[in-house]
């Protein structure tokens, strides 16, 4: 089994389980100088799993704010609200039976929301209809369709943008293929730095192939993996070739020489998130500054010792 | 690194978990008699939605950057928030000299 | 097995994405490798640190430091290592010994963790990482509460206070790092760490002709002058408090706080935050260099028609280590120049001075990127400005006090006898 499947799920599970025993631990610890520190376990262990869902900007920024700067005001506040004597049992609770039940109504409610609730629908949209008609087979139809890197889920037109340079390519059609028919796939980037634009589009070297592997359905189809690929919209499109010939190249989605791209890689999040500061989300950023420089101010004023006259 | 991580986990993983944590978060709040162990119960239970709201970003494929938009935004505002709970818990300390929440109900008639 | 191993090499162990397809015993390997190199790095590079400390500190103070064990001395630190390991490991009884224990792993974790983002050599860092810098930083504030761990579950009051104090000190240092480093990031453009020791080979003098390689000149420090020499000068100072090194040692120094929080450590796990401030120091000196003195590039390398010479991977990891070790030098010798702030006026230093500093450099190098005509006037007028600040300072006398100043009549006070005394 490679690595990426081994490896992660069980790295995946050590967190999760780091994650709900410190969250444990600050619910039920005595001490509340432990629960404090079971919390930094907790946060550490959420930037971790925030890692197997690819938002590496929100990694580094909850270990920033969260560890950095709340974890700390609360040890703080901790420190300056006990006497250091009685902070061994300073943290009581109440936890009478109604919690535990209220508690435990609430977890079975939020599974069940999701268990026989919506389901959400993560497949690769294919793009069908295309014809990929070679000598031999005149007429063939077929779905083309991209999907990450995991193989399951799909690329939206809405939003093609792949997070890590590993993309799925797939040609799938519906009768049984002939032979030592493959499928041969063309990929091309395009570069920002071209001047003349009807030649923007630079097509990679390598273009991958993969024999058609017949399908449980009755038909056949190909995919290649694309590797380690650098950020930049891409295109792509793929022909059929058997004994009969070579199908002429057809298109994934977009035609011509305008900017339109098939998908687009780009690694890491934290471009997308300053887009996003600067776009849909100008207000909402701009009225969050605001109101951290109140709660600054605001803080300050609260917190500062009062002057006996 | 990050750029080789598959998620080949289902989503449901993470929705468990958040789950979880937020539960274990609303416990903290309603059982706990410490007003800073409280706050780490409101801590504990935004980062289990955090944790929902980035799981359906990276998932679903066309929710986009929302979902961590939003994730951001809610690290903010925690901060924030924070910052003045604890403001005030000090200066309920220096007023009472305890922060008990179950023994802070002078306004209570 | 030399199936399984017929398409992985050694040079693997190196780059992970060669590591992520091969079978899974392998990757542990190649993880345990790693470390084991990163930490033994840490531990040696940490334990010579310490004899060159006491080296450096005896020249500078005329005499010569240890010179017992090995020739002239060189091998104190082993002794030292042995020693420290050796100790007996002492628990005082007033402690929370869970938290105790725990707390110099901690410490240790979070600047041994930030190790593996630096950009040692060309195209190679243990981890390569789009977000590094944010990384180290976020890695380099769990240090804070390893502290305060420590601090408090010493059980002692000094500990506590000196605890407390380091805190609030990384915690306020840290806004002027961040901003002068963002300041930077307005230049790059970009997290990577790599990508930014690699966008330091081609920028022309003083930023201003984009594809040329102009060596030293092309550098971060020299981008935006003098905003940029600024810059580097806030970060440094910055970075030194981050360390709680001299003049900023106030939580650790032995005539305030006994040792502040790690008063009642003993043995190994003393050793264990000895080892973390050193490897601290070292990670702001690389980001230092990184950032401001382009990372693994030679100085004049263009000079010869090509960057390296013979071998990109030595050759950078030579550079990078020089620079930084040099960065770190000047820390040591720092220390046994200046002499200590209060930890009032360490704060007073990092809010009221270094932060609005800092903001005003992130303000004109904006500028420059935004304008590069603009930049320059700016630098230029700001240029002038401090070198007269400076002449100034340097030549013109201070003024004469005045006659009205109220001073206490100690004369008249001595001549009356006062008090039971009398």
């Amino acid at each position: 089994m490679p690595l990426s499947e081994l490896l992660l799920n069980f790295f995946f599970y050590v967190f999760a389980a780091a994650a709900l025993g410190g969250g444990a631990a600050v619910a039920l610890s005595r001490n509340i100088v432990r629960s404090a520190f079971a919390l930094l376990t907790v946060l550490f262990a959420v930037a971790s799993l925030y890692a197997f869902a690819r938002a590496d900007f929100i990694v580094a920024a909850q270990i920033l704010i969260y560890v950095g700067g709340i974890l700390v005001l609360i040890i703080f506040a901790i420190m300056l609200t006990h006497k250091i004597t009685d902070v061994k049992v300073s943290n009581e609770s109440s936890p009478g039976p109604a919690s535990i039940v209220a508690c435990a109504c609430l977890f079975v409610l939020l599974v069940a929301a999701f268990v026989y609730g919506h389901r959400w629908d993560v497949s690769p949209k294919p793009q069908p209809g295309v014809f990929l008609a070679t000598g031999a087979r005149p007429d063939v139809a077929a779905e083309l369709s991209m999907t990450q890197g995991d193989g399951r889920t799909g690329i939206s037109e809405k939003n093609p943008t792949v997070l890590d340079g590993f993309v799925r390519l797939q040609a799938s059609i519906r009768v049984p293929a002939a032979g030592n028919a493959l499928a041969r796939f063309g990929v091309s980037k395009y570069d920002a730095k071209e001047k003349d634009p009807a030649k923007c589009w630079k097509e990679l070297p390598e273009r991958k192939f993969s024999y058609l592997a017949p399908t449980p359905q009755g038909g056949a189809r190909a995919a290649v993996d694309l590797e380690r690929l650098e950020d930049g919209p891409y295109r792509w499109k793929v022909r059929l070739e058997d004994e009969g010939g070579e199908s002429p190249w057809v298109p994934f989605g977009a035609l011509g020489a305008g900017d339109e791209a098939d998908f687009v890689v780009e690694k890491g999040l934290t471009r997308a998130l300053g887009r996003g500061f600067m776009g849909p989300y100008l207000l909402a950023f701009e009225t969050v500054s605001v109101l951290l420089l109140a709660a600054l101010v605001g803080a300050a004023y609260l917190a500062r010792k009062e002057v006996k006259e | 690194m990050m750029d080789f991580v598959f998620s080949r986990h289902p989503l449901e993983n993470f929705l468990v978990l958040s789950a979880a944590l937020f539960t274990l978060g609303i416990f903290t709040i309603l059982t706990r008699r410490n007003a800073v162990s409280v706050l780490m119960g409101v801590e504990l239970v935004l980062n289990a939605a955090n944790l929902n709201f980035v799981a359906f970003s990276q998932y679903v494929p066309g929710a986009g950057i929302h979902g961590s938009m939003f994730a951001i935004f809610v690290i903010l505002l925690a901060a924030a928030e924070a910052a003045v709970a604890l403001a005030i818990i000090i200066g309920i300390y220096q007023n009472f000299g305890r922060v008990d929440v179950d023994q802070a109900d002078l306004m209570k008639e | 097995m030399t199936a399984l191993l017929a398409d992985v090499s050694p040079w693997d162990l190196l780059h992970w994405d060669r590591v992520l397809t091969a079978p899974w015993w392998f990757a542990l390997l190649a993880i345990f490798v790693v470390c084991f190199l990163i930490v033994n790095f840490i531990a040696v590079y940490a334990g010579v640190n310490t004899l060159l400390e006491r080296k450096i500190a005896a020249h500078m103070q005329a005499r010569v430091g240890p010179y017992q064990v090995g020739p002239h001395g060189s091998l104190q630190w082993l002794a030292d290592a042995l020693k420290l390991m050796v100790k007996e490991d002492v628990i005082p009884k007033d402690t929370d010994a869970f938290l105790f224990r725990l707390a110099p792993y901690v410490v240790f974790g979070g600047s041994f963790a930030a190790w593996v983002a630096l950009p040692f050599t060309a195209d190679w860092s243990p981890a390569v990482m789009n977000v590094g810098i944010l990384y180290v930083l976020a890695v380099s504030s769990a240090v804070v509460i390893g502290i305060l761990m420590a601090g408090w579950s010493s059980g002692s009051k000094w500990a506590l206070f000196g605890a407390m104090r380091s805190a609030a000190q990384i915690v306020s240092y840290e806004v002027p790092v961040g901003i002068t480093l963002l300041g930077m990031l307005l230049i790059y453009g970009t997290l990577d760490m790599q990508a930014i020791s690699r966008a330091q080979e081609t920028g022309g003098v003083f930023g201003f002709a984009p594809d040329w390689h102009g060596g030293i000149f092309s550098w971060g420090i020299f981008r935006h002058p003098p905003f940029t020499i600024f810059a580097f000068l806030i970060y440094y100072t910055a970075g030194l408090a981050e360390t709680n090194r001299t003049p900023f040692d106030i939580p650790e120094a032995e005539s305030e706080l006994v040792a502040g929080y790690h008063t009642e450590y003993s043995g190994m796990r003393f050793s264990f935050f000895f080892l973390a401030e050193y490897a601290n120091m070292f990670v702001v000196a690389a980001i230092a260099t990184t950032f401001f003195l382009g990372g693994w590039l030679p100085p004049f390398g263009h000079l010869v028609g090509r960057t390296f010479i013979v071998s990109p991977f030595l050759e950078g990891l030579f550079w990078f280590m020089a620079k930084s070790f040099s960065l770190v030098l000047l820390m040591m010798w720092l220390r046994w120049t200046l002499p200590r702030y209060r930890v009032d006026q360490l704060m007073d230093l990092c809010w009221k001075r270094l932060t609005p500093l800092a903001f005003m450099t992130l303000f004109a190098i904006g500028l420059g990127e935004y304008s590069r005509w603009a930049g320059l006037w700016l630098g230029i007028a700001t240029g002038v400005a401090v070198l007269g600040l400076i002449v100034k300072e340097m030549f013109v006398p201070p003024p004469e006090p005045l006659e009205s100043v109220h001073l206490p009549n100690l004369k008249a006070a001595e001549a009356q006898p006062s008090g039971p005394a009398a």
